[in-house]
């Protein structure tokens, strides 16, 4: 159990000091980060409204120069898009289990 | 213990998957109908196309009251108004379609051949539209779903014949069309069997969830909730959106598939269409 916990604050740390640290030019790769994996959701008919929507509250807070904001919301449209992406993966095989025999 | 589960669950899953393999939408019917024939056995299997009205006595009790004035009313007589007006190059929609477009509803969507796609009615109407030197209609509302519920009106009562050719192409989109109905999605994580299949019957926020078995049937149909018409993609698109999913083009594949497939497990109901729902 230990082990997965430092795993978890090992891979948050960083995370949250760069979005402390916010610049532009930080917040701008994270948002051309973010938006392959917005593609490939969309590529596999499953985009979640709430991954559109964190992308455009970071391209907003970009241009008003909220970088850090822009950066922690790229962040989260990513993530949010890599959850969906992996729910598609799966379904590929699971949805077979919920035609009714 | 857990090796006990793991294969029990591929034991399980095995077959399915197998099945999965080549579609048999004749095999996919018989087991989708005597699903809900056997979980609701005193509900015939016309009665679906009532959807949520067979499971809610108030609601019931409410619809009978309204059908005395149908809210569809004045989309008809204005859909009938709209498919019978000349183009400006003097033809009409009645020249598009066989039997001049009356009585036909019941074999839509349709696989065309030519193009390798599935054509639902509304799409048929636009293809009609573009042929005749006219813009395409929005296919969710508006005159759209007015012309579509004058089409099935014309249909009322006939029986539901979506037959899927043996062609790879037909084969493919009807499998299509059923992927998306069983895969979950969207933030929530629910397929439309989810709530359609193995939650039908069941209230959610004050809604009863209708059956997918006849789901289709009363389409378009006047929604008090929306205050107009609105065609079956209107309800695909609302219901992907109450998931957190971003939902798909109206006129697209994934759509198209989709309507193919559930219309297609409705095969021998009734149309009745156009309806009215809460
Ligand atoms: C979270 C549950 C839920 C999911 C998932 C869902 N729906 Fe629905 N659906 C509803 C509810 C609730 C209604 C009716 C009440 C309303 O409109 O709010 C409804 C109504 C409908 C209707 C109209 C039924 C009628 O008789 O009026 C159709 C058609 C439909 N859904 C299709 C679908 C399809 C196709 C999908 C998958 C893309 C889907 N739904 C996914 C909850 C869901």
């Amino acid at each position: 159990m230990k082990p997965i916990v430092a795993i978890l604050i090992a891979l948050a740390l960083p995370a949250a000091a760069s979005a402390a640290g916010a610049t532009k030019a930080s917040a701008a790769r994270e948002i051309a980060l973010a938006k392959p994996k917005l593609r490939v959701a969309a590529s596999m008919n499953d985009q979640w409204t709430p991954t559109v929507a964190a992308l455009k509250q970071a391209e907003t807070a970009e241009r008003k120069g909220d970088f850090a904001t822009a950066q922690a919301k790229a962040m989260r449209a990513r993530k949010l898009a890599e959850l969906s992406i992996a729910q598609a993966m799966q379904q590929k095989k699971l949805w077979v289990n919920e035609v009714p025999r | 213990m857990k090796f006990a589960y793991l294969a029990l669950a591929l034991l399980v899953m095995t077959p399915g998957a197998l099945a999965s393999n080549k579609p048999d939408p004749a095999s996919d019917l018989k087991a989708f109908q005597g699903y809900f024939l056997k979980r609701f056995p005193k509900i015939p299997l016309a009665a679906y196309v009532n959807g949520p009205y067979d499971f809610s006595k108030s609601e019931r009790a409410q619809w009978k009251q309204i059908m005395e004035f149908p809210p569809y009313q004045f989309a008809l007589d204005h859909g009938r108004k709209l498919f019978e007006a000349k183009f400006p190059n003097g033809k009409s929609y009645a020249a598009c379609f066989p039997h001049g477009g009356i009585g036909i509803a019941q074999n839509y969507p349709m696989f065309d051949p030519k193009t390798g796609r599935v054509v639902t009615l509304g799409i048929a109407v636009n293809r009609c539209r573009v042929a005749n030197g006219l813009g395409k209609l929005k296919l969710t509302t508006g005159p759209m779903a007015d012309i579509l519920a004058y089409m099935t009106d014309t249909s009322r009562g006939k029986t539901i014949d979506v037959t899927v050719p043996d062609n790879p192409k037909a084969l493919a989109a009807y499998q299509a069309g059923k992927q998306y109905f069983y895969s979950r999605r969207g933030q929530l994580n629910f397929s439309c069997a989810s709530c359609h299949v193995q939650a039908a019957g069941m209230h959610l926020r004050g809604n009863v969830l209708a059956p997918a078995l006849g789901i289709t049937a009363s389409f378009p149909l006047y929604r008090s909730k929306w205050g107009n018409m609105g065609t079956l993609v209107r309800r695909f698109i609302g219901c992907n959106k109450k998931v957190r999913s971003v939902p798909d083009k109206p006129d697209s594949a994934a759509y198209r598939d989709l309507a193919y497939f559930l219309t297609s497990m409705s095969d021998g109901l009734p149309i009745a269409g156009p309806g009215a729902r809460p």
